[in-house]
């Protein structure tokens, strides 16, 4: 479903690449983790896997599409098929919970009545439905986790991303967050996520990747 | 569309005081522009009617009536002269009575009033009528012609620095709406920067990211040239309820100007889109 080959990211002005020839694959329906301290090129891959960012070599495959060779204008179109859930939300504060998560919808084109349907139906799976006409401002950084991966799986997307979605949570809360991706990974979504802790990757058998300084460890 | 619209008209909610000042503003310089063109535009009318219909007089030194006959197929003669009306001594001073030339002036004994001959010529340039009066002088019999050729030289020049100020009022407009729909485009990105960082992230095309800011500049530009065409219309009113007579100026002229703003206002908010 997804591979890199050889996928080297150098930013100007840094001796060392943020990724130094990482190659792996992840196959669809599996639940990958990125391990890695701070600074290990977890988001950086993350991005490379989003199109957000192109490497400086190598090759990048989705569903067997190459994404550093895909023209500009198909980047939104692959991105409504792969979501990404943000370490740092990426919400629209003043707007509502349910106006966040339908947002995605409209942009794909989904008829207002039916996007507000489903945005309610994700609303309701993340456990905050009593929160639908509630500015995403009001709402904690566990809360405003659990709308971001609400938009992200409302689209009902192949791959969902993940940096760090429990990273600023409290264990309990981040016990939540995984369960509800776990959730969504038996329901057959490929999930790549990054984490600094090594007990997420525990609590799932898929692979474990890890990084270090740009480098890369597979362990199945 | 539908989701373009509602953003659209959000963001115009969100902003609808710096919306309204920008639209009055943009508005009051199409008034400015259009008024002058307006001015122009009926002075024109007026300088076009003074060519077609000159009058001329032409004051005789003959004293009967076949000698007046015989100057008068003369004058008949000449190219461009369409009419020509007789006034006696007696008429003619009644005439310039009523022109207001002093009844002094008219009752002097030792002033014969002359024979006069008023004419009427199908002029479309100024240069034809000086010509036509200078033959009208030169035929015998004629003492003096009195004609606007002058004048009529002097208002042409008037219309064309009007013209010529009716074109800068043009520019200025034009850079006024550039500035102004661009300040406004401008600060509705910056504000709503995190929101399209979040669309791109969420899978909007830029077509459906740059579309609302169009819009808005579209909008911006339809309101500034519904204001600037009221405040036109209202002056208009009041200048025919106190001054004079004045025509609107013709929708020929009318929707190419709004069509230039709109056009102005939607390639300014793209400019802003771009290089922010």
């Amino acid at each position: 479903m997804i591979a890199l080959y050889h996928v080297t990211k150098r930013y100007e002005g840094l001796a060392r690449p943020a990724l130094d020839n990482v190659t792996f694959q992840v196959k669809k329906g599996q639940f990958c983790t990125i391990m890695g301290p701070s600074g290990a090129g977890k988001t950086t891959l993350l991005r490379l896997l989003f199109a957000d960012e192109r490497p400086s070599f190598g090759k990048i495959t989705l569903d067997g599409k190459d994404l550093v060779a895909m023209p500009k204008g198909n980047i939104p179109f692959m991105r409504r098929q792969v979501t990404m859930v943000f370490q740092d939300y990426k919400l629209i504060l003043h707007w509502t919970t349910l106006e966040n998560i339908a947002f995605a919808l409209d942009i794909a084109g989904v008829r207002r009545k039916e996007s507000l349907k489903r945005a309610t139906a994700a609303l309701e799976e993340v456990g905050l439905l009593h929160k639908r006409d509630v500015p995403c401002s009001w709402l904690s950084g566990g809360e405003q986790q659990r709308v971001a991966i609400a938009r992200a799986l409302v689209v009902q997307p192949k791959v969902m991303l993940c940096d760090e979605p429990t990273g600023n949570l409290d264990p309990s809360l981040a016990g939540g967050i995984m369960a509800l991706l776990l959730r969504q990974h038996a329901k057959g979504v490929t999930i790549v996520l990054a984490t600094h802790d090594p007990t997420v990757a525990a609590r799932h058998d898929g692979p474990a990747i890890s990084l270090l300084r740009g480098q890369v460890e597979v362990r199945e | 569309m539908r989701l373009v619209f509602r953003h659209t008209l959000g963001n115009i909610a969100q902003r609808k005081l710096s919306f309204m000042v920008s639209a009055l503003i943009i508005g009051f310089g199409i008034f400015l522009c259009l008024a002058v063109a307006t001015f122009l535009f009926n002075f024109h009318q007026l300088f076009e009617q003074t060519l077609k219909h000159p009058s001329g007089i032409a004051f005789l030194s003959v004293d009967s009536a076949e000698k007046v006959q015989k100057v008068a197929s003369q004058m008949m003669d000449l190219p461009s002269v369409q009419k020509i009306d007789f006034l006696s001594p007696k008429q003619a001073a009644s005439y310039l009575a009523g022109a207001g030339v002093p009844a002094a002036l008219l009752e002097d004994p030792d002033l014969s009033m002359p024979w006069m001959v008023m004419v009427y010529g199908g002029f479309d340039q100024v240069a034809a009528q000086k010509e036509t009066f200078r033959k009208v002088s030169s035929i015998e019999g004629v003492d003096e012609v009195v004609y606007l050729g002058d004048d009529v030289m002097r208002l042409k020049n008037m219309f064309n620095i009007g013209a010529f100020a009716a074109a800068l009022a043009a520019i200025l407009v034009s850079v006024l709406t550039l500035f102004v729909v661009s300040a406004f485009v401008r600060l509705s990105i910056s504000s709503r920067l995190p929101e399209i960082e979040i669309m791109r992230l969420v899978g909007a095309t830029e077509k459906l990211i740059v579309t609302p800011f169009l819009l808005e500049g579209l909008l911006l530009g339809m309101l500034g040239s519904a204001v600037g065409f009221l405040l036109l219309r209202l002056c208009q009113s009041f200048a025919v309820t106190h001054f004079a007579q004045a025509e609107l100026l013709p929708l020929e002229f009318l929707l190419p100007s709004f069509a230039a703003v709109l056009c102005l206002a939607v390639g300014s908010a793209y400019g802003s889109f771009r290089s922010h």
